[in-house]
């Protein structure tokens, strides 16, 4: 019989001679595929294990506020591990945790315009510290930041990574229109970026800072000695009152390209929050003063021995003692709630 | 930002309402420590009004618990024990009394 077939094509075979949807699994054997088979290219975007480094980038953890507004004119931690700065004295945005289609998300409004940004007043937007344990092993290598953000606004939002001691810096406009952005920004890290494997300040992450002098860079896309959070073709979206962003899925992952978003059981994302900040879910009762000397151990371990603050006490109750696994309170002369924080914050 | 730092038994009082440890790395005793190096010096943990103000509480507490405990003997149908002087342990009232008046509290 005459071969009718397609001339065969010398090899190596290569994408053209293999007809779309034409290999199916029944039409490779077991085993016929090995690991060796397979280059890191094509694997890249398989992780396996936890990936992203940002604890509460699905922003669902909101110990402090409880999803309430919280009109920032200084600084403060707004939903857990996210912070905001705004030194101005010119203006006011509010930030609240929100929603962005199913996800929970983190809304910075502009609710006063922001009208000096000169010198080293600033408003930050957000700013995630991850812990120089966490990220020690990512020196030297490559990284991506992804992140949704919808805006109101069309223009350059800034991203910005920060090193441990605030001392370099790497800024990078993103494009965004009105409606949901995509994120994403991948850049190489410094072989110091983290300065020790430790409890300190690891790596900074910056996403819509306003400056319009010290700290803005003209400089993008590469390391530069100095903290900078936006450079000078960032736009400065705080200066607009009604401008947002609205930021969720915040990853950041090892390697050269973005994928999909980590979600985390509530359960565990809560207690890595645990680490830097605990609430004392509701509040527990002293039934007597002769209770005296009160422990209150922590559901974690916390990264240090945290800073107390008694929200509801009794007279007289005062902290005697913190360790990073509990807290001693004492004094006590009447009955009464007992409600308390403990941060351990960066 | 700090605006108040107080000394505590095992720290700090930060602005009125935070117990700082001196735990290296805790971010608030990191500021302390820098504020402390600019020269600024802690208030005492109390002050001497405060102080004052938790001894007078105490002494009112006292007067009270001898109100109190002295109450039943000036009951109708009460008999003196033997050695008892009811004329100088009312004495005593009056000036816990008095005492209690006194003290604004």
């Amino acid at each position: 019989m005459p071969y009718n077939g397609r001339t065969p094509t010398p090899s190596p075979i290569d994408a053209s001679d293999i007809p779309a949807g034409s290999v199916d699994s029944s039409k490779i054997l077991d085993g016929a595929v090995a690991l060796s088979d397979i280059s890191g290219e094509a694997t890249v975007s398989l992780k396996s294990g936890r990936k992203n480094r940002i604890i509460n980038g699905c922003m669902r953890v909101d110990q402090r506020n409880e999803g309430a507004a919280v009109v920032v004119t200084g600084g403060g931690y707004i939903v857990d591990r996210m912070v905001t700065n705004n030194t101005t004295n010119t203006g006011t945005y509010t930030v609240q945790q929100s929603s962005l289609g199913n996800a929970k998300s983190l809304r910075f409004t502009a609710t006063a315009a922001v009208t000096d940004l000169t010198t080293t007043k600033t408003a930050y937007g957000l700013l995630h510290v991850i812990e120089d344990n966490n990220v020690a092993d990512l020196n030297g290598k490559v990284i991506t930041i992804s992140a949704k953000v919808e805006t109101n606004w069309a223009g350059n939002l800034p991203v910005s990574i920060i090193n441990s001691d605030n001392t370099r810096s790497y800024v990078v406009n993103v494009a965004v229109v009105t409606g949901v952005n995509n994120i994403i920004v991948t850049l190489p890290l410094e072989a110091s970026m983290v300065l020790t494997r430790s409890n300190s300040p690891g790596i900074g992450v910056v996403i819509g800072f306003n400056n319009e002098a010290t700290f803005r860079t003209a400089t993008t896309g590469s390391w530069v000695a100095g903290f900078f959070g936006c450079s000078t073709l960032s736009t400065q979206w705080a200066k607009t009152i009604g401008n947002f962003i609205n930021v969720t899925e915040l990853q950041l992952e090892e390697g050269d390209r973005a994928t999909d978003f980590e979600y985390r059981p509530i359960g565990e994302e809560l207690a890595l929050c645990y680490r830097y900040f605990y609430k004392l879910p509701s509040a527990q009762y002293l039934y007597s003063p002769d209770e005296g000397i009160k422990h209150f151990h922590f559901p974690v371990t916390m990264r240090v021995s945290p800073t107390v603050a008694l929200l509801t006490a009794p007279t007289g109750l005062v902290v005697n003692r913190t360790t990073p696994a509990f807290v001693t309170l004492v004094n006590a002369t009447a009955t009464g709630n007992v409600l308390y924080t403990a941060s351990a914050e960066l | 930002m700090i605006n108040t730092v107080k000394l505590q038994e095992s720290g700090y009082l930060l602005n009125n309402n935070m117990s700082v440890p001196k735990a290296d790395g805790n971010s608030e005793y990191e500021a302390i420590k820098l504020w402390l190096a600019e020269g600024n010096i802690p208030e005492p943990q109390y002050t001497q009004l405060q102080i004052d103000a938790v001894a007078l509480a105490e002494e009112v507490q006292v007067s009270l618990s001898y109100l109190a405990s002295t109450d039943h003997k000036f009951l109708v149908g009460y008999k003196a024990k033997e050695g008892e002087d009811l004329v100088a342990i009312e004495a005593a009232r009056d000036v816990a009394r008095e005492f209690i008046r006194n003290s604004g509290v």
